[in-house]
């Protein structure tokens, strides 16, 4: 069973204890609420040499959040396996975890076979999220045994409440939790909701480890800052801190300068990882996040591809 | 080593400390030339065009004024004048209007119709851009897009392309999904650009190089408010020759700043 502690709160009790204070700050850099001018952090690297083979070479990539095939709402060129292939071999990315777009839009079972047609035709490039549907409740978990059971690229689950128009913890995925939850699965939810959702969930079914998408990167900086959908990101992010069966992924057209690693200040690289929704967008835009950012290249490393790998047992 | 020479074709300089609800929480600024400068060299930004915050959300005339005085000696640095409907209203235009242009060394304008709250219909400043028409002058649409769902009118932008066919149009920030509405413009006025900083639809770089040219990018990073790494990167990683990704990086935003003739007016 995984071990679902409450990080923050181990670490105050803990750290009280050695400096015999009853109370600490948490040392979260906002601390208060008013609005905080991002940093600007100096560096003397230069930023293009990050785009060098021999840079990238240093990190494992894996993309958590990808997927394959098309659909109409608008053109997406070069969507199939061969040419995410040939993506993965520009950017030297070693593998995409995917959702197959006809799983999440027209035929969900159909769907999960091509995602694994696609992992068995370019072997160790693809790992599989099934998808898991809320308007066929009764069929989640014959599903989601069958995806797994006929083949081991299957890895984790995917939830789509925005695509489905469906509550994002609503009592129809309570069979995906549970199947997650009883084979310590990870399930990737576009989106939660909110960071209670998550708690709520991570709490009841310990075993999982979930995600939430696109959480970390349209951050603007500020402790109350809410998107245009009325969510707030900052709670995420400081649920992926306290929670170690709570990550964020990065992937997001909406990128804040200044932002990012203060994304990683407060959610903790353990906790966040790589993605890019390609090719709903483009990679090689997305890798600038992390490639580029002004953090070291052991959060990186974990960020690229060492947090997904533990994540899905994948052998890097 | 990656050597691109970058020419950003999008950045703001000055505070917006009251403006978050514009770009929906984006907050960052350049207060100083400094710290301008300081940026575009961590990133490799060669040479970049430049318009002020204080001209587009405060007071157009004194923004650009000021944006001139404090980039004056930069050689680097390029002014983008906002321009605005009501300049057309001042009793000595077209002359003022044109010799604040053309003393400054201006090369590029750019139009903000909805932060600014005006229609970019044709009746509006038709008499600015007759002006700009015969000078060549490069016009950046802005419309404070955030997100690729922001609205952008796309019958507008063709409408002034038709009619303006010596103004090279360079919509700013509009996302993957303006791709249908992008692409027959761009096919029938060769006079529409595109802006990459956020243009992120799969491998866009390529499939507009392949159906228009390379010719037709132009870069852009919209700092400080956004991040200039996604752009960089989505270049730098494109599948295009090094002669084509040049000529998005630089040469073609030099070669229609270079075109700027005041001697028509």
């Amino acid at each position: 069973m995984r071990n679902n502690l409450n990080r923050r709160s181990f670490i105050k009790g803990a750290s009280a204890a050695a400096a015999g204070v009853s109370s600490i700050n948490s040392g979260n850099a906002h601390a208060n609420d008013s609005i905080k001018k991002p940093e600007l952090r100096k560096s003397s690297v230069n930023y293009l040499e990050r785009t060098n083979k021999a840079y990238m070479e240093k990190f494992t990539i894996i993309d958590a959040h990808a997927h394959i095939g098309e659909g109409e709402t608008f053109p997406i060129p070069f969507s199939y396996e061969k040419d995410l292939v040939d993506t993965q071999n520009v950017l030297g990315v070693k593998a995409n975890c995917v959702s197959h777009l006809t799983a999440l839009g027209v035929d969900y079972s159909k769907g999960n076979d091509l995602a694994i047609e696609a992992a068995e035709s370019f072997p160790g490039r693809f790992w599989c999220y099934a998808v898991a549907n809320p308007h066929f409740s009764n069929d989640i978990i014959h599903e989601l045994t069958r995806a797994f059971d006929k083949s081991s690229y299957v890895r984790g689950v995917k939830l789509h409440p925005s695509f489905h128009s469906y509550p994002p913890i609503g009592p129809n995925y309570n069979p995906a939790f549970e199947f997650a939850n009883e084979r310590s699965l990870t399930i990737l939810s576009h989106t939660w909701g909110s960071a209670e959702n998550m708690i709520k969930i991570a709490t009841k079914y310990p075993n999982t480890k979930l995600i939430h998408a696109h959480a970390a990167a349209r951050w603007a900086g500020t402790k109350d800052h809410i998107d245009r959908h009325g969510i707030g990101i900052h709670p995420f992010l400081e649920a992926a801190h306290d929670y170690e069966n709570i990550y964020v992924d990065l992937c997001a057209s909406v990128a804040y300068y200044g932002v990012f690693e203060q994304v990683v200040d407060i959610a903790g690289a353990d906790n966040i990882l790589y993605g890019s929704d390609t090719p709903y967008m483009d990679a090689g835009y997305q890798i600038g996040r992390v490639l580029l950012a002004d953090i070291s290249d052991s959060e990186k490393s974990k960020i690229f591809g060492l947090n997904i790998a533990r994540l899905l047992g994948i052998d890097v | 080593m990656n050597d691109l020479q970058l020419f950003d074709c999008d950045v703001m300089l000055g505070r917006i400390d009251g403006h978050f609800a514009t770009y929906q929480g984006g907050l960052n600024s350049f207060e100083t030339v400094e710290e301008l400068e300081t940026a575009l060299d961590k990133f490799g930004v060669k040479n970049a065009l430049v318009y002020s915050s204080w001209a587009k959300f405060q007071n157009t005339e004194n923004g650009n004024d000021l944006l001139a005085k404090s980039i004056k000696s930069k050689k680097n640095l390029y002014p983008c004048f906002i321009i605005s409907p009501e300049m057309e209203f001042d009793k000595s235009f077209p002359e003022t209007f044109i010799r604040s242009l053309r003393d400054n060394n201006v090369s590029a304008v750019k139009v903000c119709p909805t932060s600014n709250y005006y229609e970019l219909e044709q009746y509006v400043m038709n008499d600015i851009f007759n002006i700009l028409n015969k000078i060549r002058m490069p016009v950046f649409i802005d419309h404070d897009t955030v997100k690729w769902q922001d609205p952008f009118n796309w019958s507008q932008v063709y409408a002034l392309c038709r009619k303006y066919p010596q103004i090279p149009f360079i919509p700013c920030r509009h996302g993957r999904k303006t791709a249908r509405n992008v692409f027959p413009i761009m096919k029938e006025c060769d006079n529409l650009y595109l802006d990459i900083s956020y243009f992120q639809l799969n491998r866009a770089i390529e499939v507009v190089a392949d159906k228009f040219g390379a010719e037709r990018m132009i870069f852009g990073t919209g700092m400080p408010v956004f991040d200039p790494r996604l752009p960089i990167t989505g270049l730098v990683f494109s599948q295009l020759s090094d002669k084509e990704k040049a000529l998005v990086a630089s040469g073609n935003i030099k070669h229609l700043i270079g075109r700027v003739d005041y001697s028509k007016v």
